[in-house]
């Protein structure tokens, strides 16, 4: 098990976590830090709330632990202890020998996984935020791609509803843009004519964006 | 919407500027009544001809002259304040529809400015607009009360919709583009509000407009940060509709070139994407594109292609199956060019699809590849004939080319091997289940070959092993995928419902 060290964080809301060494070394900027000699005292850490810190520490807890018995089912290579083992056994699943132990600690993790990122939206980007600011590496990618499968598949009137983001294109923006998307294969002038004959049939702007994506811009 | 007012306004100058062309449209009862029953069924192309008057201000509350027709109360509802038919002359369908037009026209043009690109003279916009209207109208009033006329142009056949119930700089959506209400609303003159008849139920989206507000809601904010790290994990389609989101999500898409290195184009888009729009996407990897994966786009052409290569010279893999309107010849003589252009080449490449490889192109190719004179070695894995033969990226293995010659027939095709155990066992080292699938049929879905066993055929014409019909009949969900047909097979499951479905 990793040495005795603790070390101390402090959020941006004045609050103090300790973390043993093993969990602080998962945060490639922590263990920098460290390295670099600033972990006698506190280390602060302005960009990151007591909130979301609670998250990445429960993060980094599970990966050391999940580390540690993964040493003990497998052959117990010692050889990575950062951030990328964890992308590693991703990929290794398929190898993984029908070890019933192995298979279960992996299951295990999976799941636990899919419970520890179903957070609300706000706490999602703060901790992808936290993640790229503290570079834990495993923790960016699981919560990247949660926020990516919740725009995938979406138009962007869904994505924006999605978000809460609102739509700040000048009008003569957002017409060059469409003009210019790649799913509009008019030249621009019958782009023009093409409206203009579109413009006969009374589309809400959700329709026309439903519409568009689904070919609608086929001449009869 | 707005108001009409029918008070007595001056007739629009004769050559309205670019900048006043709708605006300057004028709405008199008395004279659109003259103007109809002269020009039944004509175009009118002279915009002098009408003097029609409208109210060219947003505002919605300004009180009817009296011209006749009743006085109604102040409200935001057009209906209350249109006149049913002040002169008895029946026009309701022409004159209330082509007045909501033009207002929405008008509306339109005074807000947004002409678009950069727009080389259309003001005056032929404006004539083109009135007579698109006037036509529209004609044929309204040959054919009174008929709803169907919009739905008859409507690729889609869904009419229903209409203009949004908010303020009027709001109403017009989508960046200029003309939205009236359907012309329903105004026959119906019905109490309620008109547009909350006809909103479409299939309403996923909520009230929200897709069309750039300006002065719109002042709901939503900026994105978050961290919106711009999910980017990494989008697709093609994906980052195109996040480019439409908002300011911030746009500028991110399009100058990042580290999400556009790899880029993988297929369906939908894969329909649509035209040589330009394929120029304008891989110009984002700023000459950092790695590989181009374009599964099916038929519309790129050769030279398009060859403009892709001219600026990007880092390209080290091209994969084009199934885009029909490129030539081998002419992937070859771009290839050709790319390499003399000092460029370290592509060094895989995927043409399966292509047709009328001849033999000469392919000893062109290994080498443009690197491949020299020898055959590709025997070591790359097998490849399984699977969903149409179009392996998608992540499927695909490390070999230079993907065509080889086919043992039996020694064409230059896509050569699969066989799952099936039994072939496997039985020829070991000689492999005599190896062909192309023009040499040797293959089920769809898993591969195995179907020399004399039996199989059907799906609607797509696609061939399916008797197991894995026999799969598909256990599964409701993916019969509609596959074209289950249904007039045969009941005899299988009779409760099973069958579905198909045509892929446009």
């Amino acid at each position: 098990m990793a040495s005795a060290k603790v070390f101390v964080l402090r959020t941006c809301d004045g609050e103090t976590f300790e973390i043993d060494e093993s969990v602080a070394y998962v945060s490639e900027t922590i263990k920098n830090m460290i390295e670099d000699g600033f972990g006698h005292d506190l280390i602060p850490l302005p960009n990151v709330s007591s909130k979301i810190l609670l998250k990445v520490i429960e993060y980094c807890r599970k990966h050391v632990s999940n580390f540690e018995s993964s040493k003990k089912t497998s052959n117990g290579d010692e050889k990575d202890k950062d951030n990328d083992s964890w992308k590693k056994e991703k990929e290794a699943v398929p190898e993984v020998e029908k070890d019933a132990e192995e298979k279960a600690r992996v299951e295990e993790l999976k799941e636990w996984e899919t419970t520890f990122i179903d957070i609300d939206q706000q706490v999602l980007f703060d901790l992808l935020q936290a993640a790229n600011y503290l570079n834990i590496k495993g923790l960016l990618v699981m919560a990247a791609e949660k926020a990516a499968s919740m725009i995938r598949g979406k138009t962007p009137e869904q994505i924006r509803e999605t978000f809460n983001i609102k739509n700040d294109f000048t009008p003569e923006e957002y017409e060059d843009i469409r003009k210019k998307d790649a799913m509009n294969d008019f030249t621009p002038e019958e782009y023009e004519e093409i409206r203009k004959k579109i413009a006969d049939n009374h589309f809400t702007p959700e329709e026309y964006e439903q519409i568009r994506k689904e070919n609608a811009w086929a001449i009869e | 919407m707005t108001t009409l007012n029918f008070s007595h306004r001056p007739i629009f100058p004769a050559n309205p500027s670019e900048e006043n062309l709708v605006s300057s449209i004028r709405i008199a009862n008395g004279y659109v009544v003259e103007g109809i029953s002269d020009k039944n069924g004509d175009g009118f192309g002279k915009p002098r001809r009408f003097n029609w008057e409208i109210e060219d201000s947003y505002d919605c509350r300004r009180e009817r002259d009296d011209r006749g027709g009743p006085r109604e109360p102040v409200s935001n509802d057009i209906l209350d304040i249109l006149p049913s038919d002040p002169f008895g002359m029946d026009i309701s369908a022409t004159f209330t529809a082509i007045t909501g037009w033009i207002e929405d026209m008008e509306a339109d043009s005074e807000k947004y400015v002409r678009d950069d690109t727009g080389d259309m003279k003001g005056d032929y916009q404006f004539v083109a607009g009135l007579n698109f209207i006037w036509n529209r109208a004609m044929r309204f009033q040959a054919e009174p009360g008929s709803a169907g006329v919009a739905e008859r142009s409507n690729p889609v056949g869904r009419v229903d919709g209409c203009v949004e119930e908010k303020e009027f700089a709001d109403g017009s959506c989508d960046g200029g583009f003309l939205s009236v209400c359907n012309v329903e609303e105004f026959l119906s003159f019905g109490d309620d509000d008109y547009c909350a008849a006809s909103r479409p139920s299939d309403d996923t989206h909520e009230a929200a407009e897709s069309c750039p507000p300006g002065e719109g809601e002042g709901e939503g904010e900026a994105p978050h940060d961290a919106v711009s790290f999910a980017l990494r994990y989008l697709g093609v389609q994906d980052l195109l509709s996040a480019e439409k989101v908002c300011r911030t999500l746009c500028s991110a898409v399009q100058n990042d070139p580290l999400l556009w290195m790899n880029i993988h184009i297929d369906q939908p888009l894969s329909e649509r994407i035209i040589d330009d729009a394929l120029i304008r996407l891989t110009n984002r990897a700023q000459g950092n594109l790695q590989s181009l994966s374009l599964v099916e786009c038929s519309r790129i052409t050769d030279d398009g292609v060859k403009r892709v290569l001219e600026t990007n010279p880092r390209l080290k893999k091209l994969s084009v199956p199934g885009c029909t309107r490129l030539s081998v010849a002419g992937i070859v003589s771009n290839l050709k060019a790319f390499k003399s252009s000092g460029a370290p080449g592509i060094k895989q490449l995927r043409i399966g699809g292509l047709y009328g490889v001849t033999n000469d192109h392919y000893e062109e190719l290994k080498l443009l590849l690197g491949l020299e004179n020898c055959q590709q070695p025997r070591a790359y894995k097998a490849r399984f004939y699977h969903n149409g033969g179009h392996l998608s990226p992540c499927c695909d293995d490390d070999r230079a080319i993907d065509i080889e010659m086919c043992p039996r027939c020694q064409n230059l095709r896509l050569v699969y091997d066989c799952p099936s155990e039994i072939c496997q066992a039985k020829q070991g080292a000689s492999q005599l289940c190896r062909a192309c699938t023009l040499c040797i049929a293959r089920c769809v879905q898993c591969g195995r070959c179907i020399n004399d066993s039996e199989y059907e055929e799906t609607f797509c014409l696609d061939l399916l092993c008797s197991s894995c019909w026999k799969q598909l009949l256990n599964c409701p969900e993916r019969q509609e995928e596959k074209g289950v047909p249904s007039s045969k097979h009941t005899v299988f499951h009779q409760e099973t419902r069958y579905h198909f479905r045509l892929y446009g």
